[in-house]
């Protein structure tokens, strides 16, 4: 603290301090103890657990190091297993959602079937891309409505195309 | 006295924290008894009314207790306690209207001559305690717990987990950053 300004200010906080002296009132630790009672006992906390276990005095002590570094090897190889584990049923899950777009292949299938509408209505083949999208968002089960919808009642919304490629992600 | 019993019986603090740990609550006592001062007088200096002080100490105490299962035995329990007890008044202080601090600065030393002089100190009381609680951290916590908490530098760096000479750059720039909020106003 060689400055002037931060040795004033040492000196106001010090003066500060002393001006602001005091002594709880008597009773204070009867009044603490009556609050601590009611609650539970505190647990020893696993940090320190492991720095007390680390304070073994003596020969002891690495092989108490050493003893904490296997548990936490261990510890982190069998937490990696159980996560490897647990990413190989997540596909299983993607499988599950995965059903929502194939159902929509179903319908392009159905316009090409009718040949009549798609020739009448050139903006039929965006209508494929547009129903593809419908049942994506709203669930897997509307696939057999499709087969109706390629009438141009509901593929004039080209606000759902996008989100269909958002999706089909089946690999 | 039940304190110098335990200090004649060699118990140190993580003995008296293991005694609590363990199941016995007068262990804890002890550990108000000897804390009690410093915790109380850190909470005044942070927040100016005895009555939040007294409060906010006991919290902290309670705070205290639930969390005796991290103590780690790096430094004194004391600073440990202190360091809780600055914390917790520091929340309480920004919870509060700040129209209170100058009221309840009055009645803490009332020692003053006349009324114009008690004005004035009551003001720069309040200066410093407005100018310590706006610092960022970590330099606040670091100012508290020196000037505050009546804790050395060791103290400090145990209490933080830092070294001592990161603890004295970091007061060198809390007080630098001090000088630049209040400068003349609080060292008069």
């Amino acid at each position: 603290m060689t400055d002037q300004p931060e040795r004033d200010l040492e000196k106001a906080l010090a003066d500060y301090a002393e001006s602001m002296e005091g002594t709880p009132p008597p009773g204070f630790a009867d009044w603490v103890m009556r609050s601590v009672d009611t609650e539970p006992l505190p647990r020893r906390g696993l940090i320190a657990s492991l720095a007390l276990l680390l304070r073994v005095p003596g020969p002891y002590r690495f092989a108490a190091q050493v003893a904490l570094v296997a548990v936490i090897l261990v510890a982190g190889v069998g937490s990696a297993v159980a996560i490897g584990q647990i990413s190989g049923l997540l596909p299983d899950q993607h499988v599950v959602t995965s059903p929502s777009p194939e159902p929509s292949q179903e319908p392009q299938l159905s316009p090409s079937i009718e040949p009549s509408p798609s020739l009448a209505e050139p903006s039929a083949t965006p209508e494929e891309t547009d129903d593809e999208g419908g049942p994506a968002e709203s669930g897997a089960a509307p696939s057999e409505e499709q087969s109706e919808t390629p009438r141009p009642s509901e593929t004039p919304k080209p606000s759902e195309t996008p989100k269909p490629s958002e999706t089909p992600e089946p690999s | 006295m039940a304190e110098a019993a335990w200090h004649d019986a060699g118990m140190d603090d993580r003995a008296t924290v293991d005694a609590v740990l363990a199941g016995d609550r007068d262990a804890f006592r002890l550990i108000v008894e000897q804390t009690q001062g410093p915790v109380f007088r850190a909470c005044l200096r942070v927040l100016g009314s005895v009555a939040d002080a007294e409060d906010v100490a006991q919290e902290s105490f309670v705070t205290a207790f639930r969390s005796l299962g991290t103590y780690r035995g790096d430094g004194p329990l004391s600073a440990w306690v202190v360091r809780i007890a600055t914390r917790t008044a520091f929340r309480r202080r920004s919870q509060r209207r700040p129209t209170t601090d100058l009221d309840a600065a009055h009645g803490v030393a009332g020692n003053a001559p006349d009324p114009l002089t008690s004005t004035i100190a009551d003001e720069r009381r309040a200066a410093i305690r407005s100018a310590v609680a706006a610092l960022d951290e970590p330099y606040r916590e670091v100012v508290a717990l020196r000037y505050f908490g009546e804790l050395s530098l060791e103290e400090v760096a145990a209490a933080t987990n830092r070294n001592v000479n990161t603890i004295k750059t970091q007061i060198r720039r809390g007080l630098q950053r001090l000088a630049a909020d209040v400068g003349q106003d609080v060292a008069l």
